[in-house]
């Protein structure tokens, strides 16, 4: 439930408190989600399932898509000729802030070594793009309805992606980093294990890059080179490749991470890693220092509580916006104490709702970006109304304030 | 919709311009871009409201509304990981599987959740539901299309058990007279105390039943022919491209018969699903008519479910075409296509797999989606108006 505070009133505080670096206590950002974000594709055009997703410094917003997760006997029925609906856009969507289509480029079969499992996606400093990647079971793909088989067609070659591609912003290919078809290490110098996340320090001229799926590490990369500068594990200990036991919310902590899905530099130089598999944040100095940790949703077993983070864009970077997808929400912290203030979302398909959430982002003005992967499909917008007093500890869906 | 059988003559107005609209519009050859005289509609994003309890919804098989415009429908719940609060030990705070039938309000607020096996063995709830109605009582009448599920079952409207039409646990047969053979759909012809079964997915044939007896009346196939299982089809569906329904005239249905909607001019509208057409029958069986939609469509095919616009005349059928992922509206005299609304996709207004279609007394549309869809859409009737020959999402103006 969204307390009253009107559109002006809140656009107004946000003015202030961005200028003098506080938020009134006790008070978030509240949002309400646009149904009618992004405009449709032209038919008979879907997306795939939404892998990664950022919001580019001109406010564009870039998603990357899986094109291995489709029903061949009811979904992609172009491809298959058995119908008019539907077929699969290009990996790499780009809309503008009105939610127009931009540009869509990248797939398999093309002059560079396509991600059996594309994720994420990042624009660095230079403008261009890094998409990453993940690990693909052998032989899965969507289900479909009685008798649906799974999408496409059985690949060889590695089941976890290794290495890294950077594009222009076109979609031109300009860089592969690590070895394709690496097998999996922390000990690897060239080559990661399913890059889950990245973001850039200019000054430094250096990526951070979260490794990953396979791997259990923070990777510090030259931005111009690639080349790996330093990595760490959880707690700053060195990564290590041994087995792990299952996730237990009653065992001590874990001293290495489980799965590392996002590695995000704040504007004052810490670096917040998801420990997706842990259910917990952990927050480092650049050079791998460890500063604190936060657990989310302790009980979460699965894929984990935390799965991506965003800041928020006021100076301070006041709050972070964690994606949840086993608990299908976004939830809302402070980011110097790393205290939760309240959720939004909840489990399904309508508008406001998640079906396995990913990813997060923001832009300029505030407004949050969600990205569902697996059957979600959707990239949601949920508009910034301004902070205001939040009572309920979940919100559940962001409808408009007249329809809830 | 309840339907009856008074013959309401003359139109209003407003129907009979549109129809010369869309006389003039639906001519071979007019350009795509060009608008025509059809019902318009509007995608209402936020009906129904978000369900209590953390509750999803699975695969959407069924939908009706009542006299009361309350609209309910039957799903088939979720397993698994997206079910992660279900499990033992939970996986997660999401989420739980919502109960099989639904029931909503007008305004969208879920008002009863219901179904499910009986514990005391009472009934024998479907292995896989599929398709309900609701008869003059308000009772609620519930198909399967799983293995072994040759029944309907009848509950009240707050879910208490009523009775059974056909012994379960049969194997299929389109002759049997005490059973039926997975049937998807049922609608009712109130005046003559008869239910009308699409039987469905493993029999070939429509079923009427008298609704007090539960006796088997009459039954009929294609073209009104006796209904065969051991029928071989003419034409091969997946042996390569340009395959079209209606080179062939298939004398029997081809499983699964996945509607049969009685018109209030005693008319029944039968959705010959795989065949990509729906055949239309005088209520004895006596064939009158067909027309195919999208004819080179394969796997699932095209005519999934039909409903009525609720004007005396009903004017327009609209058709649930689940692989091409459009609603389909239909001048129902000339039975000629004179729009489509929806595409494909996963946001308001856009379908993976619609399934299930009715309309309730305003002419809004209801529709839900099987397989990944998962959802119940309402799209606001807008009146008759100059449309596009696709109206693609139906999302409002954003001005």
């Amino acid at each position: 439930m969204r307390l009253t505070v009107g559109r002006v009133a809140a656009a107004l505080l946000v003015g202030l408190t961005a200028g003098c670096g506080g938020i009134e206590d006790g008070q978030v950002p509240t949002f309400e989600v646009d149904a009618f974000w992004p405009m449709p594709l032209d038919y008979p055009n879907i997306l795939g399932p939404v892998s990664g997703l950022t919001v580019a410094p001109d406010g564009n917003v870039l998603i990357v898509t899986r094109q291995d997760g489709f029903s061949r006997a009811n979904e992609v029925n172009v491809v298959t000729e058995t119908g008019t609906c539907c077929s699969p856009t290009k990996a790499v969507v780009e809309y503008a802030p009105d939610g127009s289509l931009v540009r869509e480029w990248g797939e398999p079969n093309q002059d560079y070594p396509w991600p059996n499992r594309p994720h994420a996606i990042a624009v660095d400093p230079d403008g261009n793009i890094w998409i990453g990647g993940g690990v693909a079971t052998a032989g899965r793909g969507g289900r479909g309805g009685r008798g649906g088989r799974g999408g496409g067609a059985a690949r060889p070659g590695p089941t976890v992606d290794s290495h890294i591609l950077k594009f222009s912003r076109e979609g031109q290919h300009l860089m592969t980093i690590g070895g394709v078809g690496e097998t999996p290490s922390n000990q690897n110098a060239n080559g990661f294990g399913g890059a889950a996340g990245f973001s850039f320090d200019a000054g430094a001229n250096e990526v951070f890059v979260a490794d990953g799926y396979a791997n259990n590490r923070v990777a510090v990369l030259d931005m111009s080179t690639g080349e790996l500068k330093r990595s760490w594990g959880a707690y700053g200990n060195a990564p290590d490749d041994a087995d792990q036991e299952p996730y237990d919310a009653g065992a001590a902590p874990a001293q290495q991470f489980r799965t590392v899905t996002c590695a995000e530099l704040s504007d004052d130089g810490l670096v917040y890693v998801c420990d997706r598999g842990n259910n917990r944040i952990q927050v480092f100095q650049t050079d791998g220092t460890f500063v604190s940790e936060a657990v989310l949703a302790p009980a979460t077993l699965g894929s984990g509580s935390v799965g991506d983070i965003a800041f928020s864009p006021d100076r301070d970077q006041h709050f972070l916006y964690v994606a949840d997808g086993m608990n299908e929400r976004v939830a809302i912290l402070v980011r110097s104490s790393l205290e939760f203030q309240t959720s939004f979302g909840v489990g399904g398909r309508y508008p406001g709702h998640f079906r396995q959430l990913g990813s997060v982002a923001v832009d300029a003005d505030g407004n949050v970006y969600t990205a569902e992967n697996g059957q979600g499909r959707r990239v949601q917008k949920f508009v910034n109304l301004g902070n205001g007093m939040i009572t309920a500890e979940h919100q559940g869906a962001l409808y408009p304030g007249d329809k809830r | 919709m309840n339907r009856n059988r008074n013959l309401i003559i003359g139109g209003s107005l407003v129907v009979a311009i549109a129809l010369l609209g869309v006389g003039q519009a639906t001519l071979e050859g007019v350009a795509l871009s060009q608008t025509v005289r059809a019902p318009i509609f509007e995608i209402d994003p936020f009906w129904p409201k978000p369900l209590p309890n953390g509750w999803v919804y699975g695969t959407v098989i069924g939908v009706t509304v009542d006299a009361q415009d309350h609209v309910y429908i039957v799903h088939r719940g979720v397993q698994g990981a997206e079910a992660g609060a279900d499990q033992n030990p939970p996986l997660a705070e999401c989420c739980s599987s919502a109960p099989p039938v639904l029931e909503f309000d007008a305004d969208g607020n879920m008002v009863r959740a219901w179904g499910g096996p009986s514990e005391t063995e009472e009934y024998v709830w479907p292995a896989s539901n599929h398709g309900l109605g609701v008869d003059q009582m308000g009772n609620i009448w519930i198909g399967g299309n799983g293995g072994g599920d040759s029944h309907v079952l009848k509950f009240s409207q707050q879910g208490d058990y009523l009775g059974t039409y056909g012994e379960p646990r049969n194997a299929p047969n389109s002759s049997a007279t005490n059973h039926f053979g997975r049937v998807a759909d049922i609608e009712f012809d109130f005046a003559a105390n008869e239910s009308y079964f699409a039987d469905g997915y493993a029999n070939k044939r429509v079923a009427i039943v008298d609704i007090d007896s539960g006796e088997i009346k009459r039954t009929w196939g294609a073209y009104g022919n006796t209904p065969d299982d051991s029928y071989q089809y003419v034409g091969e569906r997946r042996g390569g491209t340009g395959w079209s329904a209606d080179d062939y005239e298939e004398q029997q249905f081809r499983t699964p018969v996945h509607c049969a909607e009685p018109s209030n001019d005693g008319l029944v509208y039968v959705c010959d699903r795989p065949n990509n057409r729906v055949q239309v029958f005088q209520a004895d069986g006596t064939y009158v008519r067909e027309a195919y939609y999208a004819p080179e469509t394969l796997g699932d095919g095209a005519i999934w479910d039909i409903a009525f616009s609720p004007d005396p005349e009903q004017s327009f059928i609209y058709v649930a075409d689940g692989k091409n992922a459009r609603i389909r509206i239909i001048d129902r005299q000339s039975m000629e296509e004179v729009s489509t609304i929806g595409t494909g996709g996963r946001y308001a207004g856009m379908f993976q797999a619609v399934h299930s279609i009715d309309t309730d007394s305003q002419g809004n549309i209801y529709a839900t989606e099987t397989y990944e869809g998962r959802r119940l859409h309402k799209f606001i009737y807008q009146g008759i108006g100059d449309a596009a020959r696709h109206q693609g999402a139906t999302w409002p103006s954003r001005n």
